[in-house]
């Protein structure tokens, strides 16, 4: 077991250092940040010493090995805009894309899998077709377009909300809704055919032979092993909840990562820009291995595997 | 009629035993469509076992579990289900699922998917409310020696026998009085089969508790049960005592089913059946089995093949180890073997969906190479699946499907193969109106038809039968059976023929190889082995084949 965990990490810090490694040299080679930063009025010795200063005068392959050494020692350089240590640029704006994230994927799951669940049980009914149907409006719709549109509604026709900016509790509700909308029909539609699946299954009838109620049933057998393909979803859940969340942000101009990010590529601040994207990997990263790490919990039959090919 | 009969059954056969379960005007209808039962009465002993035989969509299975109140929702459900003195509409579903657990249990055919594979058996038992001692008494009863190592294996680890037995100590949990079992022993080896009926009979005997059993293996029935019911098309047909039905079936269906199991005496003779109305089919004798010639060499032969399979670990598994084994032209060879024995592993080889490890097939003398291009070897060795649905394609018509082939191998003129493959279609008894059919809407045994007519209309040198029969409805089995033995008297067709079935072995073939573990056990005359087995492997596998009594007939065979 530790051996197969230390080999996942060893698999994820490669997948990290490619990560880095492709947007170091395509941020390198798409701009010059002197010249955006500086502005077009600055004079040749001004930019001189701002490429001295930042290390641009020397060789791609020298910047790259000293970007990697900084990696390695948690040194992930200084903002090209405000001198600042970008990871605190970056930390700093964390919290406030957490309080996005975090209540997005709860109200999601908590739309999303009772939606899904019911859909199963009314399956092939008129109720089945409409939840399906709000579902794929909710994934297709572009998160932006939810969020003008409910801007539009509840804050220049209705005056309800504010439309951007943190204010209150209530400066919440619109962005998490705007995100909410994709990821709960994504998850409606993978719980409805993860139960369509094994509500066929034998066991469900063995159970229900048995004597337990519908309820039971589909608390002790339906949901663990509806769980199982829903772990891959969630996984890459957290791919598209960070996309969302740079969109959402800048449509609601919320003080976040997200928003911090596009700010940074618009300005060529490339420390900021990459040490985004490292986060961001990281986040991907580390979920996925604890999705893989969850099957085994889960699924003995999985342990099972795990164990042969240790032996 | 039903009715009459009941009450015939109350006043003269059961006077000693009052019925535990009485199910009276039992209808069942799905949707729109027409009723799937059409009035079924019956009573049910204490302490009996009742056998319901049936082909597929004869409503067997339907009849169990509207008692069980397990019907979905959408179900139509009329009648009255009598249980220990008290009486409850069978429409409510709700009040027979309190008697579910408690006073009646199911177990169902497929052992692996019924327990949940994430649960230890420890848990399933929990849920049940048993723990403790109690757990390992039940799975002593259910016929497992070692309840300690058992209750905390998951279910993949386990065998299909075992995970029945654990189904069946389940379902016994909270002591029921009726113990529905809906196929238990279908998906399982004969011999497991054999073991598991005994205890199914040994639980009636010992604890007094009723069973009914629904399978479609008439020698199931004879082997357990007390009484027995025939149902056809959501009717009963017949009922009555085991032997006396056996002895003298009184229904033409019946009679039919009974004349469609392969049985010793007449062994290569055309099965006598009855087709979907219920009506006698021909019952002209097939021609004669051609006579064997050996002199020429054979026509398939397999030698020294090995075959291995990676395991997770990195290690081989053999799953056939040097076998050999000549096929001569016009001869029907058998492979015989339980689940995991290698029998497809081995066909496989000869048409190189397989690749030997060590070894090689011959075809007429010379070796086969799959990897050499053209593949017009390929034609001469044609395979024939066990599930039809799988090996056709869903959107193409039946002739379509078998004009491909021909197509793809250049046979006969171009206009002419569409009336080539009409031709094979009826050669296999598929008849003219089904050839436009898409595979959907033919039934399992058109089906196979199909692949038959496909798999002939290459005239291949060699047919491999890959378990082609063993999904199929006994009667549709015969007719199966029927035509493939009057194929290889027409032609110079030579069958290579895997089955788990001994009976439909014996009936088919002339030879028959004994496989398990990778290896032959035994080969040799198919009368020959039958009479007088050498290996006690090969006894043990007779001695577990359920049998009809010896005086059990259906329709007479013809000399």
């Amino acid at each position: 077991m530790t051996r197969w965990i230390a080999a996942r990490l060893g698999r994820a810090g490669f997948t990290l250092l490619l990560l880095i490694s492709f947007t170091f040299f395509a941020l390198m080679i798409s701009a010059d940040p002197a010249l955006q930063i500086l502005g077009p009025d600055a004079g040749p010795e001004a930019i001189a010493a701002f490429r001295e200063k930042w290390n641009l005068d020397k060789p791609l392959w020298y910047r790259y090995l000293t970007y990697l050494n900084g990696v390695l020692h948690l040194d992930l350089g200084l903002s090209y805009r405000t001198g600042e240590p970008a990871i605190h640029m970056v930390l700093d704006r964390l919290p406030a894309t957490l309080a996005l994230m975090i209540p997005t994927a709860i109200v999601s799951l908590l739309i999303g899998v009772p939606a899904g669940i019911y859909a199963a049980y009314m399956h092939r009914t008129t109720a089945d077709r409409v939840t399906m149907l709000l579902s794929v409006v909710g994934l297709a719709i572009p998160n932006f377009l939810v969020g003008i549109l409910l801007m539009y509604f509840f804050s220049v026709r209705l005056g309800w909300l504010t439309p951007s900016g943190i204010v209150g509790w209530s400066s919440f509700i619109m962005p998490i809704l705007t995100m909410a909308t994709a990821e709960a029909g994504i998850f409606a539609r993978f719980t409805r055919s993860a139960m369509i699946e094994l509500l066929q299954h034998p066991m469900v009838e063995t159970g229900m032979a048995s004597g337990f109620s519908r309820w039971k049933v589909l608390f002790v057998h339906v949901l663990p092993n509806a769980a199982l393909p829903l772990l891959t979803v969630a996984g890459l859940f957290m791919g598209s909840l960070i996309g969302g969340a740079v969109i959402t942000e800048n449509v609601f101009s919320w003080p976040g990562t997200g928003r911090l990010l596009v700010e940074s590529v618009g300005a060529r601040d490339f420390t900021v820009v990459q040490t985004t994207v490292l986060l961001i990997g990281s986040t991907m990263i580390l979920a996925n291995l604890a999705v893989d790490l969850s099957y085994l919990w889960i699924d003995p039959r999985l342990r099972d595997a795990r164990q042969v090919a240790r032996r | 009629m039903n009715l009459q009969q009941s009450v015939f059954e109350h006043s003269a056969g059961c006077m000693t035993s009052k019925a535990l379960l009485s199910v009276q005007g039992l209808r069942v209808g799905f949707g729109s469509s027409d009723n799937v039962l059409h009035g079924i009465d019956f009573d049910l002993l204490q302490g009996e076992i009742l056998g319901i035989v049936g082909e597929s969509g004869s409503g067997k299975s339907v009849t169990c579990r509207a008692v069980m109140g397990l019907l979905p929702k959408t179900a139509h459900i009329q009648g009255i289900v009598g249980f220990n003195g008290g009486q409850l509409p069978a429409s409510q579903s709700d009040e027979l699922a309190r008697l579910r657990g408690q006073d009646m249990a199911m177990i169902f055919q497929d052992p692996m998917s019924a327990l949940d594979p994430l649960m230890s058996v420890r848990r399933q038992f929990a849920l049940r409310g048993i723990d403790g001692s109690g757990t390992e008494e039940l799975l002593l009863r259910s016929g497992l020696s070692d309840p300690g190592q058992i209750l905390d294996s998951y279910p993949h680890r386990m065998s299909g026998g075992q995970c029945q037995r654990v189904a069946i100590a389940c379902a016994l949990a909270r002591r029921p009085k009726v113990l529905f079992a809906d196929e238990p022993t279908t998906a399982l080896d004969v011999t497991v089969q054999a073991s598991l009926l005994r205890e199914l009979r040994k639980l009636a005997r010992e604890s007094g508790m009723s069973i009914v059993l629904v399978t479609h293996d008439i020698g199931v029935v004879a082997e357990v049960c007390d009484r027995m019911l025939v149902m056809h098309q959501g009717r009963l047909i017949e009922r009555g005592n085991v032997q006396d039905v056996l002895r003298a079936p009184q229904a033409t269906y019946t009679r039919g089913l009974l004349g469609a199991i392969p049985r010793t005496e007449g062994k290569g003779k055309r099965l006598i059946t009855v087709n979907e109305s219920g009506q006698g089919m021909s019952t002209a004798p097939l021609p004669p089995p051609p006579v064997i010639d050996t002199a020429a060499g054979p026509v398939l032969s397999f030698h020294a093949v090995n075959v291995t399979y990676p395991r997770p670990d990195g290690t081989r598994f053999a799953a056939v180890k040097d076998v050999s084994l000549e096929v001569y032209p016009r001869e029907i060879v058998g492979i015989v073997g339980e689940s995991g024995s290698g029998k497809s592993t081995l066909a496989k080889t000869a048409v190189g969906l397989v690749p030997p490890s060590k070894g090689y097939v011959d075809l007429d003398g010379r070796k086969l190479d799959w990897q050499r291009r053209p593949r017009r070897d390929r034609r001469f060795i044609q395979y024939i699946f066990q599930d039809p649905r799988g090996a056709l394609d869903p959107l193409r018509r039946a002739v379509d499907q078998v004009r491909e082939v021909l197509d793809l191998h250049a046979i006969g003129d171009r206009c002419a193969r569409t009336a080539l493959a009409r031709q094979e279609l009826l050669r296999a008894g598929l008849e003219e109106d089904l050839h436009e059919r898409r595979p959907a809407r033919l039934s399992g045994g058109q089906r196979q038809r199909v692949t038959i007519a496909r798999a002939l209309a290459l005239k291949p040198r060699v047919l491999i039968c890959d378990e082609s029969v063993s999904a199929l409805d006994v009667s549709v089995q015969a007719r199966i059976l029927n035509t493939l033995l009057r194929l290889r008297a027409e032609s110079d067709l030579t069958i290579l023929f895997i089955s788990h079935d001994l009976s439909v072995i014996h009936h088919l073939c002339d030879r028959v190889a004994v496989m398990r573990q990778g290896q032959i056990l035994e080969q040799g005359e198919t009368t020959a082995v039958w009479k007088a087995p050498r290996q006690s492997y090969t006894r043990n596998l007779l001695a577990a084949l359920p049998q009809l009594p010896v005086d059990a007939h259906g329709e007479k065979v013809p000399a």
